[in-house]
């Protein structure tokens, strides 16, 4: 009897310790960009109230989640509506925590759609329209949108959740996949290639909860694994 | 005349000092998804690299772009990114309170890109194994080059101990702090036969579950040229002359 209830006892610890596996994410969709502020009402970089806007292209896709003809389109996307609403001084580093905003890809036809031209100063006569034109394949909802500058060399990175809510391909992604988040490392500086009026070089990835298919069991089951 | 000879060689001056400025920029080289980092002396439970653990990246490149543009690398030759020879100076942590902060200079390092056909770049687990770094320094060298040093930065949010993506970056590209220095592109992104001056830079994920058993982050990545316009010797007579009627 004892030694049954060791054996229910292990099968207790095994099943607890099992969802403790490293929880995986899965690529989504590669992008480089540029960044900028609008509205820019302080002058100075992650003021509050200022609002961070970023552009630019759509490099890779998981092939299993979105389908994308590079040789045919262009892919842009665009972060936009995310307004600082507080941030945090940690030297040398700034964080600054944002409103919830909208995240959207685009696929533009390359014969006889709009190339995407940065321009200088945005926003201006070519962006962010000429990023945010064509369809639509999937675009969300940002929240929890963290950007953190090293105020040395005004490097940095963001973060943020994304719910996917709309585009002609929300359907082709998993409902247990919706619910994705986004990074990128931001670079100012030299060899950066940064348009003017752009303030830094923006290279991330859109990232989904990878789907580990689960099986319903009862304890019984799982005790007959520790049995002889 | 003397008066308008200066006025012209002050003009000629100006147009020449614009020219002489950084002229090429931007992204040469991207990689994505496909791009892990290993090193030998690093706790995954703390993200801390201890001070001489010896750093290595590995990855597939999914763009050229500028001088390099001409090139596919999505087709049926495969373009490997190897980053090896970089040594910790031991991660620093800056406490906050939204987050704190961890960052790592890796001093030392060169980078090599390698053209191979076909395409079978394994990360596999556990690196190095059987198939990494071999596996992505296959074929012929295409591209390389040298940086001094690559400082990883990356936040753990307090509130939720999740770690934020973070910045990898070589720093301002100068001739101090790396240039290309061989491979068959080489002469794409050279002037006047040296190696243009670079830097390798882009998002950092140390976040557990976006990399293979085995390895310490993901790194997606580019290498960004700052190449100076090439200029010719003259003399002030020449360029005199160049506004004379």
């Amino acid at each position: 009897m004892r030694m049954r209830n060791y054996f229910v006892l292990m099968a207790i610890v095994a099943a607890v310790s099992l969802p403790a596996k490293v929880h995986a994410d899965q690529f989504l969709a590669d992008f480089r960009g540029f960044d900028y502020e609008d509205p820019n009402n302080t002058p100075g970089f992650g003021n509050v109230g200022d609002g961070y806007n970023s552009l630019g292209f759509v490099t890779q896709v998981n092939p299993a989640l979105l389908t994308c003809n590079f040789g045919a389109n262009e892919y842009t996307y665009q972060f936009k509506d995310l307004s600082a609403v507080s941030t945090e001084t940690n030297a040398p580093f700034l964080f600054v925590l944002y409103s919830n905003g909208r995240f959207r890809i685009f696929e533009d036809a390359i014969g006889g759609g709009t190339a995407a031209d940065y321009g200088t100063n945005p926003p201006n006569a070519v962006a962010p329209s000429t990023f945010a034109d064509g369809t639509i394949i999937l675009g969300g909802v940002v929240s929890n949108f963290v950007l953190t500058i090293d105020l040395t060399n005004n490097n940095g990175s963001f973060n943020g959740d994304i719910a996917f809510d709309e585009g002609t391909q929300q359907g082709s992604i998993p409902a247990a996949q919706l619910n994705g988040w986004t990074f990128a490392g931001l670079t100012s500086g030299g060899g950066t290639g940064t348009p003017a009026g752009y303030v830094h070089q923006v290279d991330g990835e859109i990232r989904v909860p990878d789907v580990t298919p689960t099986a319903p069991t009862s304890w019984g089951k799982v005790k007959n694994l520790y049995r002889h | 005349m003397t008066r308008r000879l200066l006025r012209l060689a002050v003009t000629a001056a100006l147009f020449v000092v614009p020219v002489s400025a950084f002229a090429q920029t931007g992204t040469v080289v991207d990689w994505g998804p496909d791009c892990y980092a290993y090193e030998s002396n690093y706790n995954p439970a703390t993200y801390i690299s201890a001070a001489g653990s010896s750093l290595n990246i590995v990855g597939v490149v999914n763009g050229f772009l500028g001088p390099l543009g001409s090139i596919d690398p999505n087709g049926g030759t495969e373009y490997t990114l190897y980053m090896t020879g970089m040594t910790s100076a031991g991660t620093v942590i800056t406490p906050g309170v939204f987050a704190n902060t961890y960052r790592t200079v890796y001093n030392g390092g060169s980078f090599q890109i390698w053209e191979d056909t076909p395409r079978d770049a394994a990360f596999g687990t556990n690196p190095p194994n059987a198939t990494v770094p071999s596996s992505f320094t296959d074929g012929s060298l295409f591209l390389s080059g040298f940086y001094t040093s690559l400082t990883v930065t990356f936040s753990k949010q307090n509130s939720n101990q999740q770690i934020l993506g973070g910045n990898a970056d070589t720093g301002e590209p100068s001739v101090a702090n790396g240039v290309f220095t061989g491979g068959s592109a080489l002469p794409l992104v050279s002037i006047g036969g040296r190696g243009c001056p670079f830097r390798i830079t882009g998002g950092w994920l140390a976040k557990p579950g976006n990399f293979p058993t085995g390895y310490t982050a993901h790194f997606d990545g580019k290498i960004d040229i700052n190449c100076p316009t090439e200029t010719t010797p003259s003399t002030w007579g020449k360029i005199k002359s160049q506004y004379r009627d």
